[in-house]
């Protein structure tokens, strides 16, 4: 794993989750705008080493809490998750892009219902129709979660130093 | 040994990293948020790069007793277009004082409050109010709709107890009305008639006065009748007449929807 390399990609994720420029592809009312980081995870944590991925999941976590103003809950978040979905990579193909679609909306839904409940015990703060903004987001998400991978794996070769232990092809 | 390279476990990196979230998670906001602060202004310029949707979208209340229903929002959206009509007339009042100390009118004049209790026919809209000349009520007179804040109809004729309202949908059905865009102080008076369905139509303004989707329409003030202009709808669509090009062929939507009218309120002028 090239660190460097994967802290400019993690920040380049991040400045477009928190940045103006996803919100040219705002849809509805609601502002839906899909979310980068979490196809980052999920790809991270289904490609790297287990010892790699701990540490690729948190701090992609930590990167999303940065886009959100709110440090913590994502963090944990998407740390247990990346470790969750690593830990049955060993048993995961992940061919097809709506496979991969898939995985990035359960993911997504998943992380974010979490951090949201976590920071209600933080900020005592809820949100009106949060479920459906977190349904509608992670769906766009999912949408494009394809063309983030193939991105992702075409800088593979620049941010990684080794293939991933199972030597399974993820594209 | 000095060199050695440190390794964790997976097991005490996953720990460490977890211990560091929860201590991150139980920090005060305004302790963490300086991070986000330092974030948000070393990489501004880069933030700022796309769309702003800030100052179109205003941000979602986090209360939820602050949010209002899209019903609740129509009703507000009537009231404060009405209520900024008022406030014109009274500023054009207040000047007009100013000079000949002339009587500031009242919005309305009486109101009287009645309940449709059906429909003439299904090809006309026209419905019947269970309030009659006893009341009051004479041919002309604008029809608001129940919360008293949209013009919906004009009385057709009235019997002593009963009254004919003909809806501004109708075919049949024109009004005087003006086409007011606030921002780029526009102010159009025309000629509106229903076109049968759920919608109305203004033809008769040229091609170079400029009229736009989401235009205010306000039923123009009449002597008598309507003191001050209210809101009927907004425009819908606006495309050139085919038969007239030099003239526009625009489509009103109104506020309320008429197919679902059930208390109406008659303006009633008594002094006039």
């Amino acid at each position: 794993m090239r660190w460097f390399s994967f802290i400019i990609i993690v920040l380049i994720a991040t400045l477009l989750e928190t940045g103006n420029l996803l919100n040219l592809l705002v849809v509805g009312g609601w502002i839906i705008r899909p979310g980068i980081l979490i196809t980052l995870l999920v790809y991270y944590a289904l490609t790297c080493r287990s010892h790699e991925a701990i540490s690729c999941s948190f701090l992609i976590g930590l990167a999303a809490d940065l886009s959100a103003g709110l440090l913590g809950p994502h963090m944990l978040c998407y740390g247990l998750m990346g470790v969750l979905l690593n830990s049955v990579s060993h048993t995961l193909t992940m061919r097809r892009a709506t496979h991969k679609a898939m995985f990035v909306f359960l993911a997504f839904l998943i992380t974010e219902i979490g951090a949201y409940w976590l920071s209600i015990l933080k900020t005592h703060e809820s949100r009106p129709n949060i479920y459906s903004v977190l349904f509608f987001t992670g769906l766009y998400s999912a949408i494009i979660s394809p063309l983030v991978w193939s991105v992702l794996s075409s800088l593979s070769g620049w941010s990684k130093t080794k293939h991933p232990k199972t030597q399974r092809i993820y594209h | 040994m000095a060199g050695r390279h440190f390794h964790l476990s997976n097991g005490s990196l996953f720990f460490t990293w977890l211990i560091a979230g929860v201590v991150l998670l139980l920090l005060p906001k305004d302790k963490t948020s300086k991070v986000w602060d330092v974030f948000r202004k070393t990489f501004d310029p880069v933030l700022k790069i796309g769309r702003n949707i800030n100052d179109e979208y205003p941000p979602m209340p986090l209360n939820p007793d602050e949010a209002v229903t899209g019903e609740q929002y129509k009703e507000l959206w009537k009231d404060y277009n009405n209520l900024k009509a008022t406030l014109r007339e009274l500023h054009n009042d207040y000047d007009k004082l100013a000079s000949i100390r002339s009587q500031i009118p009242h919005p309305y004049g009486g109101l009287v409050i009645a309940q449709v209790i059906g429909t003439l026919s299904s090809y006309r809209h026209d419905v019947v109010i269970n309030k009659g000349s006893s009341d009051g009520i004479k041919t002309g007179q604008y029809v608001l709709s129940a919360k008293k804040n949209s013009v919906v109809g004009v009385v057709l004729e009235s019997s002593d107890r009963y009254a004919k309202v003909r809806v501004l949908t109708d075919s049949k059905q024109s009004i005087e009305i003006r086409i007011v865009n606030e921002a780029k102080e526009r102010d159009i008076p025309g000629l509106m008639f229903g076109n049968g369905k759920s919608a109305c139509k203004i033809k008769m303004i040229e091609w170079e006065k400029k009229v736009e989707v989401g235009d205010v329409v306000f039923a123009a003030a009449k002597p008598g009748y309507l003191n001050v202009p209210v809101v009927i709808g907004e425009v819908a669509d606006v495309v050139r007449d085919d038969k007239h090009p030099l003239l526009w062929d625009i489509t009103v939507q109104p506020a309320e929807d008429m197919t679902r009218l059930d208390d109406v309120a008659v303006i009633v002028i008594e002094d006039f």
